[in-house]
């Protein structure tokens, strides 16, 4: 019994896992393909990217997926906490939206936008950490350091 | 009889490019503050090897080519093309060390595209690029809006006749003071002020808008800087679109109507004379181009039902109609595919058209278009009158002028040679398998100095058409004289006696 049950659940999950693949888009082909998409549940993947600004009655989101950023707008309900946003040195968190596209949001006056309905976090950002590259900073001792030849040897024949 | 130029000339030109590039080094020392604040120390080193081989440059020209003598004309011109081909090179190195341009090719199309005011961009995800890299993109506009033989006259170059000789090659062509000297000053004090104020304002509405304080004042000085030198970089993937805010879109559609404005006209306003917005030329003929042409958009967008309610078209229309005509190159659409050709050729019309001369725009100018109507109407009026009537037709700029017929002749030769601009890299588009329409666009917009893509600019595009988008992006913004005198150079090297 236990093993029939296991495999229901295996089952089920693989269906659903299939139905979120069928939904989920690229933001390429979200622009593309807008009209066709308007109104429509879709799945978007990205890294949140930038800061999330706050609104009166919700947030707006900038996830990228690899190609383009696309606005995701996250009603107050949905208490949505951002960790990490993608910029110099972060990786952005990785989440994965279930919610509305509208090619021409008449709510948010023609923005292009996913009404989130709920969110998943797929992968938790982090602090790149920054080397600095031995070659640059070779250069740049040789570059200053042939610089200042240049104005102490100018000075020297002044003088 | 073709001259070749002689020694005496060269070692003038190299000795104040040599001037201008050290002008240029302190500049690339900018950022370095901006990596400090925000600790990027990567980026730092960029910009000191950057800054470092401007000083090399410019200190080995000025001590080897030293001289007390003034420019010429020829010389004046030559000097103005050298130094934005130079500053391109120059610029685009720590750009290139940032590692987010497939090529050095691609850094110097970006360094040209800031430069030139243009915007049109190839650089891979911007969304990690440092603030300091930002930051340069963006004060490239800045000096390159103004002008970089401005920037060395303000502080470098004596007032001198060499001067006016400069000035003229960057496009500019009236002295708003009497002095160029001053005149160049005016222009950099009316641009600090704006870009204070505008900072500020932008910055405090950016906070209401849900950004963090100091990210909030770093994006509002950078979108000053594009939107007023009508540049239309920003610092992220989305342009304005990452906002998400329509008051940012009307605050920034006042910071490209600004940049728009004759340099001459916000003279009169700084002076107190408001009437002058009324009168000049210029702003009477921006206003019907800018009406025309939006009437066409938001035809063809209406034809098509594009978008829900009448707020909408508004919004899209005018927010794009405005930074194509302004030449700014700000967007708030994801993509142009899509949108209905008539809109489309109505965006390439108002880019073509551009702002007002001696202003941070590039194209025709609407201070030529409104002389070569206002030459039409007298041509009309004179098959109308009788013969023997007498009459001068007149306009408003500053003050009351005459039209002449030279004048005429100046602006029509001008606006053909733009046509022809457009047109050129449109047909080596078409040469690379892309549609004409888009070719256009995209052609009409380097040219302009515009920065609004279709698509074609893409780091994958052709290494051909990335160099010929360069050249229009110069010549667009130079206005031809100066790149004419440098092939008229090479000519007299080749031909002359």
């Amino acid at each position: 019994m236990k093993k029939i049950i296991f495999f229901i659940l295996i089952f089920f999950a693989f269906i659903l896992k299939n139905v979120n693949a069928q939904n989920l888009v690229s933001s390429s082909t979200l622009i593309e393909k807008a009209e066709e998409f308007d109104g429509k549940a879709v799945v978007y993947r990205g890294e949140i990217i930038g800061e999330m600004m706050c609104r009166k009655n919700g947030c707006w989101l900038n996830v990228n997926d690899g190609n383009l950023s696309l606005g995701i707008w996250i009603p107050k309900e949905l208490n949505f906490s951002l960790r990490y946003a993608g910029g110099y040195k972060i990786e952005g968190d990785r989440i994965e939206i279930e919610g509305i596209f509208h090619y021409s949001c008449v709510e948010h006056l023609g923005e292009m936008d996913i009404h989130a309905n709920k969110i998943r976090l797929i992968k938790e950002g982090r602090l790149l950490e920054e080397k600095v590259d031995i070659k640059k900073i070779n250069s740049a001792i040789i570059i200053w350091g042939f610089l200042c030849i240049i104005l102490i040897s100018s000075k020297l024949k002044r003088a | 009889m073709l001259l070749k130029p002689t020694p005496k000339q060269i070692k003038k030109i190299l000795y104040y490019l040599g001037r201008i590039i050290i002008i240029f080094g302190f500049l690339s020392l900018l950022p370095l503050l901006v990596s400090v604040i925000f600790r990027e120390t990567e980026p730092a080193f960029d910009f000191i090897i950057g800054s470092g081989v401007c000083f090399i440059f410019g200190f080995i020209l000025v001590r080897v080519f030293k001289t007390d003598e003034e420019l010429n004309w020829i010389e004046g011109m030559l000097l103005v093309s050298l130094s934005w081909i130079v500053a391109m090179f120059l610029a685009s190195i720590p750009l290139f060390l940032s590692r987010h341009y497939h090529s050095y090719l691609d850094a110097c199309f970006e360094a040209m595209s800031g430069l030139a005011t243009t915007g049109l961009t190839l650089i891979i995800d911007l969304e990690h690029l440092s603030f300091a890299h930002n930051f340069w993109r963006h004060l490239l506009m800045f000096i390159g809006g103004q002008g970089i033989v401005i920037v060395a006259l303000s502080f470098l170059v004596r007032g001198s006749s060499g001067a006016f000789k400069m000035y003229v090659g960057e496009a500019r062509g009236e002295k708003i003071l009497p002095n160029v000297i001053s005149t160049s000053r005016f222009i950099w004090t009316v641009s600090f002020v704006y870009l204070c104020l505008g900072t500020i304002i932008l910055g405090i509405v950016g906070i209401a808008e849900g950004l963090k304080p100091l990210r909030s004042f770093f994006h509002s000085l950078c979108i000053f800087m594009a939107g007023f030198d009508t540049g239309g970089f920003s610092l992220h993937s989305q342009n304005i679109i990452y906002y998400h805010s329509i008051l940012i879109e009307i605050i920034t559609i006042s910071f490209m109507i600004l940049g728009a404005i004759n340099f001459k006209l916000h003279y009169s306003l700084w002076t107190g004379n408001f009437k002058e917005i009324f009168k000049n030329i210029e702003t009477k003929t921006f206003f019907f181009t800018v009406l025309i042409s939006f009437f066409i958009v938001i035809f063809g967008l209406a034809q098509r039902c594009f978008y829900p309610n009448l707020v909408i078209y508004f919004r899209r229309g005018f927010y794009q109609l405005i930074s194509a005509h302004t030449g700014t190159g700000f967007t708030t659409l994801y993509s142009m595919k899509g949108w209905p050709i008539l809109s489309i050729l109505g965006l390439i019309v108002a880019m073509g058209l551009g702002g007002g001369s001696c202003s941070t725009t590039g194209g025709i100018k609407v201070f030529r278009i409104g002389i070569i109507f206002k030459g039409l109407f007298q041509d009309i009026k004179r098959i109308l009158l009788p013969e023997s009537a007498v009459f001068s037709e007149k306009f408003h700029h500053t003050q009351k002028l005459i039209l002449e017929d030279t004048q005429i002749r100046v602006c029509l030769q001008i606006t053909l040679f733009y046509i022809i601009l457009y047109f050129i890299g449109a047909v080596v588009g078409v040469a690379f398998g892309y549609p004409f329409l888009e070719s256009l666009f995209e052609s009409t917009s380097a040219s302009a100095n515009v920065g609004l893509s279709c698509g074609i600019t893409q780091p994958q595009m052709p290494a051909l058409l990335k160099i010929i988008y360069i050249i229009q992006m110069c010549v667009g913004r130079l206005e031809f004289i100066s790149i004419f005198s440098i092939l008229g150079l090479l000519w007299a090297i080749l031909k002359g006696r």
